[in-house]
């Protein structure tokens, strides 16, 4: 599904050029749940975009399910990740302005989702994850896992074939964090989402299938 | 998706509130104040369009050349009409219109002055297009003693829903049938009457004016047939004179030539004299158009600033749209639709506004609209184009901007200081401040020149005077004469004078004389009218040289001139020289037995000319000099001797120093207009500063708290943030003052009677700017930097 050959990204600063990725090759399959771990700097959140595809690279290739995203232009670039990929925050990044049912339904609408299929969409994911009764609350009156439970829903309602999450239990608790991950799992295991996730923490990339450590840029063998 | 726009657009309203306050009442203000002014300017620009062939009258004006001086009028001669309208095929129609002095009006119980009166040729509503509310347009000024009269005299004199035609209307000495009755002439017209009374009616015992072409006394419009060339037909006037003129004016040297005047034209163009209405200016025009234009502009920057300074708040929201898949154009939708519905916001308040504030408009601007004149379908369209305009212009930049972030980078937080326009933002504070301050300036330099004019030295006492006009028709010249016994000796006068003009007075007569001069005689037009030996007294102008006249005695031969005259001629020795009439071979002369100071017979727009002043006993014009007092007791008392003398007609007065002050009317009421609006433009200004330093300083909260933890005082912050804005201000200041500068000075050259450019206005004008762009952003520095830095730090 994702194959990346040779990518490497750098920043040039005062003359000097700095790489956050180097020759990095990496290939996931369908149904895969991948954990990044490396230390603060190491390159995990610069990766999760770059696969993302909201951030750009300067060498190398990356196909995403046959597409050459490289050759790509802006445009159609970003049709592809709108379709296929769902994002999950460490800090959420609820819409404050906008209610619970209204930021799940967000993507759709960026989708030209009908209405009447919409409101099916979002009362279904909604009703799973069991969070009804919150529908027409505002984020900030939220909990953070209660917060973070939404933005999955978020990420998962226009169903993508890839969850990318960004640190997803940084800003929760314990007990909060687990939960999510149990969620994943969850997706992983039963709806075959795959998931991609940069954590910290052992614990939580123990979920995953397979973990890739990342330092100064590199994939650490 | 629009439903998502507009619910977002006004959560967002709602969120913060303050924020939308200033954005909504920043436009509302400019919107309206601009809807203001172009209301005045169309008006101005729309001046005599209503009538129906418009674009084909004209008005004939006279430009008179004598040896010296010209005269440019807008008069002509009696029999000019019907001549252009036998000679010249190109005109279709012409007719006259001659003023007729103010005169009393009965009918029944209701009697009333009427002063907008014009004996008019029957032919008059072939040319103009005056609604006809009764009567019949063709014939209605046929007869003599036929009027036609507006609807709201008909409805003084008979009464609301009364059939007027008909019915007649006494003065002293004649009876009027009234046989039509037609709309108000709008006010946007450059000739306004109340009652047109036939041609006929003053013509018939008076067949020598039909063929007088010496006296300019009467307004001539023609109707041109279509297609005709203006220019053409201009040149094929310039023969008129030899033909008709030239037997009377070649041998005192006058020349004079016609030429035609739009009618459209005459209020913003004719810079002719003597005009019967106020003229307005094609300067205000531009000038008006320019502060709505820049009002607007303002209300449209302080919108932008506010929306980019605030787009750190909003920056999280745009990348996670564009993270969930929003393009950049639905991004730049929904901005834009943000503006366009603040926008619209701020123009359905100021459609209220408008409508609520326009008694106040119409008293500072002397125009008179009514929701009924601005309900028009051009309105409307001007209201939705303003919203579109004002939603566009401010929405567009934060629109481009904001949906250019990279989501990456929002996400990141690197994005927090949004630092990407602080050039732009700041090139427009420069832009506002600069507007600000040139509208000061030129605000305060207008209103001094005003003060300035209004306490003058003008050579006479214009306070305590009341003017009394005795207006009959008939030579009162024995009740006059005992009245003003009565009046001196009653109480609260000290003084009586009378004269048949006085300073302020319009109806000075120029007449041409033949001077005595140092080396011969002399012909030049002078201006002169008759005064009593009481005059000069009661208006405190002084003598100089000679005497006062003293009595009947000087009836004949005596005459008082002022300095300027004395200057004019040369003379080394005033006193006694001779002046006669051109052309009178009878020997009579007159001679100077006095010359008197200078003083300001017109506004002080004109310098003092040469003024000549002939004895005449009792005349009836009435000044009476006051003591300072009861000033309500004297004109009870006034009033009583009055109707002693003169039942029949209502007393009436004026006070001297109002009456010359209303002179400077027109600038007055312009120059209100520009000062309520440039106050408005530096208020609007201000609220846009208020919330601009708000979210800049906010932004700057972290860069505040890490100075604080390094331990810099609250003082060295505040300079810190402040010194950025008294720069902007200073930068502003240059642009302002030169343009400033530059063009109160050319204003400034329309009055002989200046007190020039002081540097003061432009000083203090800099310094209201300075001090209240350092007010608002050191107070919200001082409050950014009291704030705990632990607090500010956490949540970075």
């Amino acid at each position: 599904m994702i194959e990346l050959k040779h990518i490497t990204k750098w920043v040039n600063s005062g003359g000097n050029r700095f790489f956050l990725l180097r020759d990095i090759n990496l290939t996931v399959k369908e149904g895969e749940f991948i954990s990044i771990m490396g230390p603060s700097g190491s390159g995990k959140s610069t990766l999760l975009n770059v696969i993302g595809m909201l951030d750009e690279f300067n060498e190398g290739e990356y196909n995403f399910i046959g597409q050459p995203v490289h050759q790509l232009k802006e445009k159609q670039r970003s049709q592809l990740y709108k379709t296929h990929i769902g994002f999950v925050f460490q800090a959420y990044h609820l819409i404050d302005e906008l209610t619970v049912y209204e930021n799940i339904e967000t993507p759709l609408l960026y989708q030209n989702v009908k209405a009447s299929e919409r409101q099916a969409m979002v009362s279904d994911i909604l009703d799973r994850f069991n969070i009804v009764g919150k529908k027409d609350l505002f984020p900030p009156q939220l909990s953070g896992g209660q917060q973070q439970l939404v933005g999955v829903a978020r990420a998962l309602v226009a169903k993508p074939k890839l969850i990318l999450a960004d640190e997803p239990t940084g800003n929760l608790n314990s007990k909060q964090g687990e939960e999510i991950m149990e969620l994943f799992k969850q997706l992983n295991t039963e709806d075959g989402v795959t998931i991609i996730q940069a954590t910290h923490s052992e614990r939580n990339a123990a979920y995953g299938s397979k973990i890739i450590n990342l330092l100064d840029g590199r994939i650490e063998k | 998706m629009i439903k998502n726009i507009l619910l977002i657009a006004l959560r967002n309203l709602k969120k913060d509130k303050w924020y939308s306050l200033l954005n909504v009442l920043g436009l509302t203000i400019g919107i309206t104040f601009s809807l203001f002014l172009i209301f005045y300017v169309t008006d101005e620009l729309n001046y005599d369009r209503y009538h129906e062939k418009a674009d084909r009258i004209y008005r004939i004006a006279s430009y008179i050349q004598e040896r010296d001086k010209n005269t440019n009028w807008p008069y002509s001669q009696l029999p000019l009409a019907s001549t252009l309208k036998k000679d010249f095929p190109e005109v279709e129609e012409s007719a006259r219109l001659l003023n007729r002095e103010r005169t009393l009006f009965k009918f029944g119980e209701n009697s009333f002055y009427e002063t907008k009166i014009y004996y008019a040729d029957s032919t008059i509503f072939k040319i103009f297009t005056y609604k006809f509310v009764e009567g019949n347009a063709a014939h209605a000024l046929n007869e003599p003693n036929s009027i036609v009269i507006s609807k709201t005299l008909a409805e003084k004199y008979f009464g609301r829903n009364t059939s007027a035609v008909g019915k007649t209307l006494k003065t002293v000495y004649d009876l009027y049938k009234v046989t039509g009755v037609i709309e108000d002439v709008p006010q946007n017209s450059h000739l306004r009457f109340d009652m047109l009374i036939s041609m006929s009616t003053i013509l018939k015992g008076n067949q020598n004016g039909q063929d007088n072409w010496g006296s300019f006394n009467n307004f001539t419009y023609v109707l041109l047939k279509p297609g005709v060339n203006v220019d053409a037909f201009n040149k094929k006037l310039i023969p008129m004179y030899d033909k008709y003129m030239a037997p009377i004016f070649a041998k005192f040297n006058v020349k004079m030539q016609y030429k035609t005047q739009p009618i459209t034209s005459i209020h913003l163009h004719s810079d002719l004299q003597g005009e019967p209405e106020e003229l307005g200016s094609m300067s205000y025009i531009w000038i008006f158009s320019a502060v709505a234009f820049f009002m607007m502009l303002i209300a449209c920057i302080n919108y932008m600033n506010l929306t980019t300074a605030r787009s750190a708040r909003r920056a999280k929201e745009i990348g996670i749209r564009k993270v969930t898949g929003s393009s950049k154009k639905q991004l730049i939708l929904q901005f834009l639709g943000e503006s366009l519905l603040t926008a619209f916001i701020a123009v359905l308040i100021s459609a209220v506004l408008v409508l609520l504030l326009l008694p106040f408009f119409n008293s500072i601007s002397g125009k008179a609209f009514t929701m009924h004149t601005l309900m028009q379908p051009f309105n409307t369209l001007l209201l939705l184009s303003i919203g579109l305009f004002t939603g566009l212009v401010g929405g567009s930049y934060p629109a481009f901007y904001l949906s250019g972030f990279k989501p990456v980078s929002i996400l990141k937080g690197a994005l927090s200081t949004a630092s990407g326009n602080v050039n732009l933002r700041r090139t427009l504070v420069v832009l506002q401040f600069s507007i600000s301050m040139i509208m000061l300036i030129c605000t305060w330099v207008v209103y001094s020149q005003l003060l300035y004019i209004q306490n003058i030295d003008l050579g006479f006492n214009k306070e305590q005077v009341m003017i009394v006009t005795v207006n009959t028709g008939q030579d009162e010249r024995r009740k006059i004469y005992a009245m003003n016994n009565e009046f001196r000796s009653m109480p609260g006068i000290k003084d009586v004078g009378t004269g048949n003009a006085y300073p302020g007075s319009g109806n000075i007569s120029l007449n041409l004389f033949t001077v005595e001069t140092n080396t011969g005689h002399t012909d030049k037009g002078i201006e002169c009218y008759q005064i009593d030996e009481n005059f000069l007294g009661t208006l405190g102008i002084k003598i100089k040289e000679g005497r006062n006249f003293s009595g009947l005695a000087d009836t004949l031969h005596s005459i008082v001139v002022n300095e300027a005259m004395v200057k004019h001629f040369g003379w080394d020795n005033a006193l006694g020289k001779r002046v006669t009439f051109p052309g009178d071979t009878s020997g009579n002369y007159v001679e100077v037995v006095g010359v008197m100071k200078d003083f300001n017979q017109k506004s002080l727009y004109n310098p003092i000319a040469p003024l000549l002043l002939f004895y005449s006993a009792n005349n009836n014009i009435i000044q009476l000099k006051m003591s300072q007092g009861n000033l309500k007791a004297t004109l009870t008392k006034a009033e009583e001797i009055w109707k002693k003398y003169f039942p029949q007609l209502p007393f009436e007065y004026k006070f001297l120093d109002e009456d010359f002050n209303s002179q400077y009317v027109a600038d007055q009421k312009r120059g209100k207009i520009f000062a309520s609006f440039s106050l408005l433009t530096i208020l609007i200004t201000c609220l846009g500063l208020l919330g601009l330093t708000a979210f800049t300083t906010q932004q700057k909260q972290k860069e505040i708290s890490i100075r604080r933890v390094l331990g810099s005082s609250t003082m060295e912050v505040v300079i810190l943030i402040t010194k950025n804005y008294l720069w902007l201000a200073l930068i502003a200041a240059l642009i302002a003052f030169p343009v400033a500068y530059y063009f109160m000075h050319n204003w400034l050259q329309v009055f002989p009677y200046n007190n020039g450019l002081s540097v003061i206005p432009f000083i203090v004008s800099a310094l209201v700017i300075v001090i209240t762009a350092v007010a608002t952003a050191s107070y919200h520095s001082a409050k950014a930097a009291l704030t705990k830095p632990a607090i500010v730090l956490k949540t970075e």
